[in-house]
């Protein structure tokens, strides 16, 4: 045998890692956390956080019963935003509709808007939205805005050649505003936050229960070598995780990776870190490992609600925007995006991998030296 | 073997029975049967006890009994009806106490009493004549979680009291409580019993069974016996002949010289620490030929005794029945160090110096000026109630937890004890289970050969001799979960011995295991001690105590004592007297309530009663002849559980006449609690 081989295997941290990955596919609990949560969190998530609006049920009145107020009705209705429309008698009847909720927006249009556009004047018309659900609603009104003043431009077709500019917006990267390429990149760091603290803190917390811990600081081998044998093949574990999930997404969502894959895993490796780190932090702080698992909750939310995962940072306020410097989540979702979206290279990205590998850092170096405090 | 015993007659009339339970069968989920078939007959006020080591079932009966669990088939009667719907009846306590630590004592109490509706004007009668009963008046402003462990237990006592239950099941309540507390406890269960309560208690400690007036072996959810202690003994039939040791270096090699002899009438044979005991059947005197035989080999020998045999020997004969006990090979162990490296073990020179030891909380000293020395070669108990600082004079003997004042030296080294070099003479068996649930037996002794750096050629070599030494061969591949205990407990000693250590640690080594896993274990350990390791050992079981060759007891932080066994047992200044009542119950009641509790205990068929001095028999004889009894006492040896009694009594006595109780209960919690802190 190589020597350098057997010194491995005869080594004490060759036993440690042996023995906790064994631990881990042995515990079918941990082994399903490790394996089953990510995977599905992330086709959860990517699914169903859908910040666009869609299929809203819409009434109307029509006064006019013109060609152009049907016109304007069935442009309104081209979108997907809404999908059904109601057509009411009375003003009565749809805000009795918008009232109980059945319709979140009511279009009324009177009985002189033909003739107000044939004489090129402003002709108005009535929207009643149900702003009960306040972003839902102004997404709603924007639409029914939008279409309204295209109409009317439509209308005065020489003012619209002299005065108005209509944009083009390019859409890059994502051009056809698939939300699940968003959610994805930045809901699989929220999952390696949620599963290395979870199952980092159980594997130390379950050998402080069981009473191997004593019997193991006991042993020859130092706590950064227990530390180290907790940490290696968890890591693996959950860069498994990354792997498979992007598969997942790509074969699901039809997610790109147009970047190098190998920088999103030296990313995802580096992040995986910091998730075990908190967990052992966790472990060495809590007595039991239903403690760590609520007191995971408190570290885990304001880590993911602040790194502009799943709302984006720049809706947040600034003192919120300023805390989030310190989310090492954050870093990470923007490499993942950049990676798989953009396809930016290293080059561009070098700012938040070393930020993110400080992280990592101080979070385990806190907790290897919180491990080795509690010994004596 | 053939069985010399009867088994005893099934109680008939069933009028009487508090409780009657057939065929009671229970079956988890997982496939584990916990009752294979339980019949019970309990009268009203028996004192009954069902005994047995952990995993044999005492606690899921416990629980079918008092209603918190469905059985899977079987009938269950509490006095005619269902335990579900006797609930108001029952009074249940288990196994830890189930009180509120927040709330104080009678905050507790109070809340028992509001869910059985008592009246709100009996409330203070009821704190009397419960609180007073137990001696907890006083402290009934004190938090739960404030108390001593055996406050604790009383207190659990009288909350499951307040219902005025017809019965009471308490489960394990001795664990974890010192030899006074524990008299305590017994003492006010026989009081209750007394007055009619029936109390069944579930035990793992056989000699605590003998206090009771009805007892049932447990083992592997079946009843394997079930009388009277003193009708188990008798069915026995046999003698229990005790032949003192002068050589004790020969000890070990005393069973096997008795077994060349193959003497039919020999059912068993065992060393304790100064002495050989030899079961034989009552027909043939077998005691001359074994005194031959012992003299021929060299062995010395002091006066031999004969007495009858204790609950342990008709456990052990049972045991040995069921599992056909394969002989106890013993298997050389592989040394694989340099023997001839400086510190190497030599009898004689001390693996272990501790002088002044002092470890502060705050401001409690949880350890006392604490000095100890153990030679290589020696066994060492460490004996003591829980809080009294044993844990945390381990942690720092072995240097888990550093002393605030005095220092150790360990194998040579007194510096830095944290050394791997250090660790790796050192052997260490937690006093919870040190193996991992989720590996099989093999690979918990490759990790630990790995951890140790055992080199990779002798790897084989080392775990094969665990495999051997603990006959594991049929388990090598089986998961250590689905162990019973005893097994764990042997492969943890070996997983903790196999890197050849210099000296070893053994915290509660052999906490709820049955007799027979005890004596095999305590074979392995005195092989070692054999083999030149100095060994520290920490028991709850004073008999255990008696393996060791020298023991020290630790009371309020401090060691009280220490010695020989033979030494501890001689030093006294109190006189130990046996009494052999006609009504033991009634006799033990009677005496306890006239002297101090701590003063009589039952053992057996008979009571200790400790006297200061030999006046005091007097008062003793008038005692009994008023209590109907024959006014006879005889003097007698100390055993360690009275020599530990005694000598904590002094102490506590010499501490200025400080409360006990309050002593107890200040150097109670801070100690657990703050040894818990180190090691979290």
């Amino acid at each position: 045998m190589n020597p350098i081989v057997e010194r491995l295997i005869a080594s004490r941290l060759w036993a440690l890692v042996i023995k906790e990955t064994r631990e881990i596919l042995r515990n079918k609990y941990l082994l399903f956390l490790v394996l089953v949560p990510p995977i599905l969190q992330l086709l959860i998530l990517g699914g169903a956080l859908d910040p666009q609006v869609r299929n809203l049920s819409l009434a109307t009145v029509d006064h006019a019963k013109t060609a152009d107020s049907r016109e304007l009705l069935s442009q309104i209705m081209q979108s997907d935003t809404f999908k059904k429309n109601q057509l009411m008698k009375s003003e009565d009847a749809l805000a009795g509709e918008l009232e109980r909720g059945k319709k979140t927006i009511g279009i009324v249009i009177p009985s002189n808007f033909s003739k107000k556009l044939q004489k090129n004047e402003e002709a108005q018309v009535q929207v009643l939205v149900d702003g009960a659900d306040a972003y839902t609603a102004g997404i709603a009104s924007a639409k029914v805005q939008r279409t309204i003043y295209e109409f009317h431009s439509a209308a005065k077709k020489e003012e619209r050649e002299n005065k108005v500019i209509e944009p083009e917006i390019n859409i890059l990267y994502n051009p056809d505003l698939i939300s699940s390429w968003y959610f994805v990149p930045g809901v699989l760091g929220a999952c390696l936050t949620l599963t290395g603290t979870l199952v980092a803190s159980a594997t130390v917390l379950r050998e402080r229960e069981s009473g191997t811990m004593e019997q193991l600081l006991m042993t020859p081998a130092s706590s950064s070598e227990i530390l180290l044998a907790k940490i290696i093949p968890l890591a693996t574990f959950l860069i498994v995780d990354v792997v498979v999930a992007i598969t997942a997404s790509r074969m699901i969502f039809g997610l790109p990776c147009r970047g190098s894959f190998l920088l999103l895993l030296l990313a995802s490796a580096l992040y995986a870190f910091v998730g075990i780190g908190v967990g052992m932090m966790l472990g060495s702080v809590c007595r039991s490992q239903r403690q760590a698992q609520l007191a995971s909750f408190f570290i885990n939310i304001p880590l993911i609600l602040l790194s502009g995962t799943v709302v984006p940072l720049d809706t947040m306020p600034a003192p919120l925007q300023a805390i989030s410097i310190f989310d090492p989540l954050r870093y990470y979702a923007l490499i993942s995006r950049g990676v798989l979206l953009k396809g930016a290279t290293l080059d561009m990205l070098w700012i938040p991998l070393v930020l993110l590998a400080v992280s990592a850092l101080v979070v385990l170096s806190i907790s290897a030296n919180r491990f080795k405090r509690q010994l004596i | 073997m053939t069985n010399t015993m009867t088994q005893p007659k099934t109680r008939s009339n069933t009028d009487e029975n508090v409780v009657t339970v057939h065929a009671l069968v229970k079956r988890y989920k997982k496939g584990a049967e916990a009752l294979k078939g339980l019949d019970l007959d309990i009268k009203k006020g028996d004192l009954y006890g069902l005994v047995g080591p952990d995993g044999a079932g005492k606690t899921t009966a416990l629980r079918i009994l008092a209603g918190v669990m469905e059985p899977t088939s079987g009938d269950t009667k509490i006095l005619g009806k269902r335990p579900s719907e006797a609930r108001s009846l029952i009074g249940y306590v288990p196994q830890n106490c189930a009180l509120y630590p927040e709330l104080s004592v009678e905050e507790n109490l109070l809340y028992q009493a509001g869910l059985h509706g008592v009246n709100f004007e009996d409330i203070e009668k009821l704190k009397e004549t419960h609180l007073e009963k137990m001696g907890l008046l006083r402290f009934q402003d004190r938090l739960a979680s404030k108390l001593s462990g055996g406050m604790k237990q009383k207190l659990a006592l009288c909350c499951a009291l307040v219902g005025k239950p017809k019965l009471i099941l308490l489960d394990e309540p001795t664990t974890g409580l010192d030899p006074i507390a524990r008299r305590e406890l017994w003492q006010a269960l026989s009081t209750l019993s007394h007055e009619g309560v029936t109390a069944i208690i579930a035990t793992p400690f056989l000699d605590e069974a003998e206090r009771c007036n009805r007892i049932a072996l447990m083992y592997e959810g079946k009843i394997q016996l079930e009388g009277p202690p003193r009708d188990l003994q008798e069915a026995l039939g046999m003698r229990r002949l005790t032949f003192q040791i002068k050589t004790q270096e020969k000890l070990n090699e005393a069973p096997a010289i008795v077994q060349e002899l193959s003497l039919d009438s020999v059912k068993d044979i065992y060393p304790f620490g100064d002495r050989l005991e030899v079961l034989s059947s009552e027909k043939e005197d077998a005691e001359g030929q074994i005194r031959q035989q012992l003299n021929d080999a060299g062995l010395e020998l002091s006066e031999g005794r004969e007495s009858t045999p204790t609950l342990e020997n008709v456990f052990v004969i049972k045991l040995k029945e069921l599992e056909s006990e394969k002989a106890a090979t013993t298997v050389e162990f592989p040394h694989w160090k340099n023997q001839s490296s400086k510190s190497g073990p030599e009898p004689g020179v001390a693996a272990l110096k501790a002088r002044n030891l002092v470890k502060t909380f705050d401001d409690f000293r949880a350890v006392d000026d604490v000095s100890l020395e153990i030679k290589y070669g020696e066994i060492f108990g460490l004996l003591g109630a829980n809080g009294a600082g044993k844990t945390t004079t381990i942690k720092m003997l072995c240097g888990l937890a550093k002393p605030t004042d005095g220092e150790v030296e360990l194998v040579g080294e007194k510096t830095d004890l944290r050394k791997v070099s250090v660790r790796k003479d050192i052997g260490y068996m937690s006093q919870k289970f040190s193996l991992y649930d989720d590996l099989t037996v093999r690979e918990n002794l490759n990790f630990y050969a790995g951890i140790y750096e055992i080199p990779l050629k002798l790897r084989k070599q080392q775990i094969e001799w665990v495999i051997k030494a603990c006959n594991l061969q049929s388990i090598e591949n089986s998961i250590v979960k689905s162990l019973p205990l005893g097994w764990k407990q042997r492969i943890a000693f070996g997983a903790a011995v196999m890197h050849d250590p210099k000296i070893i640690f053994l915290d509660e080594p052999t906490a709820g295991v049955d007799p027979l896993a005890r004596r095999q274990l305590w074979t392995l350990i005195r092989d070692f001690a054999a083999n030149g390791a100095a060994i520290l050992v920490t028991t709850h079981y004073l008999d255990e105590a008696e393996f060791c060759n020298r023991l020290a007891f630790m009371a309020d932080s401090r060691v009280i004592a220490s010695g020989t066994p033979s030494e501890i047992k001689a030093d006294h200044k109190g006189k130990l007297f046996e009494v052999n009542p006609r009504d033991t119950q009634n006799a033990f009641r009677t005496l306890s309530e006239a002297l101090d509790h701590w003063r009589v205990a039952i053992f057996g068929s008979s009571l200790h009663v400790l006297l200061d001095d030999e006046n005091d028999s007097e008062r003793v004889k008038s005692i009994l002849s008023s209590a109907g009894e024959k006014p006879e006492l005889r003097s007698i040896d100390f055993t360690l559980e009275d020599a530990f009694i005694d000598v904590v009594q002094r102490s506590h006595r010499a501490n200025d006449g400080k409360d006990r109780m309050q002593m107890q209960t200040s150097g109670d919690e801070p100690v657990s609690q703050k040894s818990q802190g180190g090691d979290s």
